[in-house]
């Protein structure tokens, strides 16, 4: 419905405004033709005071006085008058035109309008002695202007209505597709502040929806962005380290050449790293733009989890782990590789960031036949509650992993919720009561 | 994990003597250092800069081996081993600086035999070519495989497919069959993960795979369901397993 709320304003408003527009046409025609054709009140009065005279000179028999009205009004106006008294025949001083004849029983009202049609007009005035009747003096006769009106009605006035409404139309729908330009090419020259402002954006109609589909691309697109840049930053950042240290080394190996075989497992620790370095951000890249991992392995989770365990102990060979999950744990459309690197690397951490004789602990729970729960716990020196929010973030290191100089590139975890992720599952992390860190997966069986 | 190994483990390289090896490769340094090390362990080196001069080569002389890197000048090396596969089988391991392993993944699809993310070294590389020759050479040699093996009361027949352990058959997948059939025919050699992906997954190896040591692991227990005692196959950290 929101959608099509544009189309619903269009409707109503044209057949609002049409039928509006009709309307005005036919009642502006209707007060013209009243209004137009009807005698200007000065003739109307004058019309009148000369009906009151002759009835006055009438009423006194003061005939002569009142031939002479009738010879003034001749004589002024080009009109026959008379007086048809209430008693007696026609008084007047000239014999009624022949061509009266038809209309002297017609007589009409001075207020009453004069159409065009009509010829040969007698207007007839009532006095208490009886009535005045008058030829309409040509004078006196309203004449409209019936070609103007009629352009100015037809063709003009709706025009100028129509182009009113247009212009309006345009602006509705231009305002927003303005704004959305400016936006567009404010964005597209690198203003990644740029959004279509609320005012559009909350319009609540097929434009709006353009508007804010632009706001949340440009916001999408601001954040990316300040990833990247971060990312990028941060990248360069741990790449320095290991390369002040390789070039110190190479400085080194030139003052005492006899030294140049030590520096020899240097070189590589230092080389180690930076490729480790360069192949999680390339995983780490490839799963951002394209989270597609194939996802067709089917095992059984715990020969995976013992060889994990395994490879873990060979690293740390003074550690325990205690294994709390059954012998047989199928998962199927899965992906082995990202699984094992994303347990790998949570089970690493644990390791890493405790002390025997603490053990790390492994504990396995299904919920409900569809997610398998596995839960990495150990007793290490857990981090601030306030850091559980960024330790999934790229290069995100905690201070005390920093001091600790505990080496990796603070990639593990982010690699890991995004493989993870990708397998349809979930990883969190929660600060134990006691001490140490909790990191939960929550993987579909199916 | 291959890259613990020192350069003094040195696998099987007298066996390849004489190995005639092509290194497709742009960069001058890189393609001279590698054709230097694997000289020095008896491979004949010939050497192509861009991949339409390494496709000329690969298909006028017999090769046992191909290092094809991705990017090259003239023809990108997929394109390359795109033409090459529809004319011959030597074998190809790919030089990838790109992407990220499921990434690379894909140029196996196109026929590469192994792959080696950029950038690697050479106990790498070298432990990479050693497999896949030893596997090209197995498998001329397949016909030679005898029928029956035994090492004490574990026994395995080629023929029919079938592995017994004190006279009490071990019902093994086939996967498992075929590694237990490799280790049991090269005994008390350590075979690298290399290999054994390449001989018996039919796959290139990967840091994080770990599809060979769950079918070790299961080949394991059913072994052990019989003889507890006996630990047949040795895990030998950061090479690989023995038996």
């Amino acid at each position: 419905m929101k959608s099509h709320k544009l189309l619903w304003q269009l409707m109503l408003s044209i057949c609002l405004g049409s039928i509006i527009l009709f309307a005005a046409l036919h009642h502006i025609s209707y007060f013209l033709a009243s209004h137009l054709t009807i005698i200007s009140s000065a003739n109307q009065s004058l019309i009148n005071k000369y009906a009151q005279q002759a009835a006055t000179l009438y009423h006194h028999q003061q005939h002569h006085e009142l031939d002479q009205l009738f010879a003034t009004i001749a004589a002024q106006h080009d009109a026959w008058s008379g007086m048809i008294p209430n008693t007696s025949t026609l008084v007047t001083n000239k014999p009624l035109p022949a061509d009266l004849f038809d209309s002297i029983n017609f007589q009409r009202k001075p207020q009453w309008p004069i159409h065009e049609f009509m010829q040969d007009v007698v207007l007839g005035v009532k006095t208490p002695s009886g009535l005045f009747v008058m030829e309409l003096p040509t004078a006196m006769r309203p004449t409209p202007n019936i070609a103007l009106i009629k352009v100015l009605l037809t063709i003009f006035l709706p025009s100028i209505l129509l182009c009113i409404f247009c212009w309006g139309l345009y602006l509705h729908l231009m305002r927003p597709l303005n704004a959305l330009k400016k936006s567009s090419i404010a964005l597209s020259n690198g203003d990644l502040e740029a959004r279509i402002p609320l005012k559009i954006a909350n319009r609540e109609d097929s434009i709006a929806l353009v508007a804010n589909a632009f706001n949340q691309m440009a916001a999408r697109i601001q954040t990316l962005v300040g990833y990247q840049r971060q990312f990028l930053h941060d990248l360069s950042h741990e790449l320095r380290t290991p390369l002040t240290r390789l070039e110190l080394a190479v400085d080194l190996a030139h003052e005492k050449d006899t030294n140049n075989f030590a520096l020899q497992p240097r070189f590589k620790k230092d080389i180690e790293q930076m490729k480790a370095l360069v192949e999680d951000t390339l995983t780490l890249a490839w799963l951002e733009t394209e989270p597609e991992v194939k996802c067709n392995d089917s095992f059984n989770l715990s020969t995976l989890l013992d060889l994990i365990c395994e490879d873990a102990l060979f690293e740390y060979p003074k550690r325990v782990i205690t294994r709390h999950y059954p012998q047989q744990l199928l998962i199927h459309n899965t992906n082995q590789r990202a699984l094992a690197q994303s347990i790998e690397n949570i089970l690493r951490n644990a390791l890493k960031y405790s002390q025997a004789p603490n053990a790390v602990i492994i504990k396995y729970s299904a919920c409900e036949r569809e997610q398998h729960i596995l839960e990495i716990i150990d007793r290490g020196i857990g981090i601030h509650p306030h850091e559980l929010a960024h330790i999934f973030k790229p290069f995100y290191r905690t201070d005390k992993a920093r001091s600790r100089k505990a080496g990796g590139a603070g990639l593990g975890l982010a690699l890991t919720q995004r493989q993870i992720n990708a397998l349809r599952g979930e990883v969190s992390a929660q600060c134990n009561v006691d001490s140490g860190l909790t990191v939960r997966l929550m993987l579909p069986i199916k | 994990m291959p890259t613990s190994l020192n350069h003094s483990v040195q696998p099987h390289h007298i066996l390849h003597q004489g190995a005639h090896i092509l290194i497709v490769e742009d960069d001058a340094q890189v393609r001279d250092d590698i054709a230097h090390v694997l000289h020095n362990r008896g491979f004949h080196i010939t050497q192509c800069d861009n991949g339409k001069d390494g496709l000329n080569t690969a298909l006028k002389q017999h090769f046992h081996l191909i290092l094809l890197d991705k990017m090259l000048p003239q023809m990108d090396g997929f394109d390359m081993l795109n033409n090459l596969r529809s004319h011959v089988d030597t074998p190809v391991i790919l030089l990838s600086a790109s992407g990220a392993e499921e990434d690379r993944i894909a140029g196996l699809s196109i026929g590469a035999d192994d792959y080696l993310p950029k950038p690697f070294n050479m106990t790498e590389l070298l432990l990479r070519i050693d497999a896949i020759l030893k596997r090209s050479r197995f498998f001329q040699g397949a016909q030679n495989n005898q029928q029956t093996l035994c090492i004490q009361d574990l026994s395995v027949n080629f023929s029919e497919k079938q592995a017994s352990l004190h006279g009490e058959q071990v019902n093994l997948t086939p996967i498992e069959f075929e590694l237990l059939h490799t280790l049991m025919s090269q005994k008390n050699e350590i075979l690298s993960k290399a290999y054994l992906y390449q001989k018996v997954l039919r796959k290139a190896f990967s840091r994080y795979d770990r599809s060979l040591d769950m079918h070790i692991s299961n080949l394991r227990s059913k072994l052990t369901i019989i003889d507890s005692q006996h630990p047949y196959i040795k895990t030998v950290h950061g090479k690989g397993y023995s038996l």
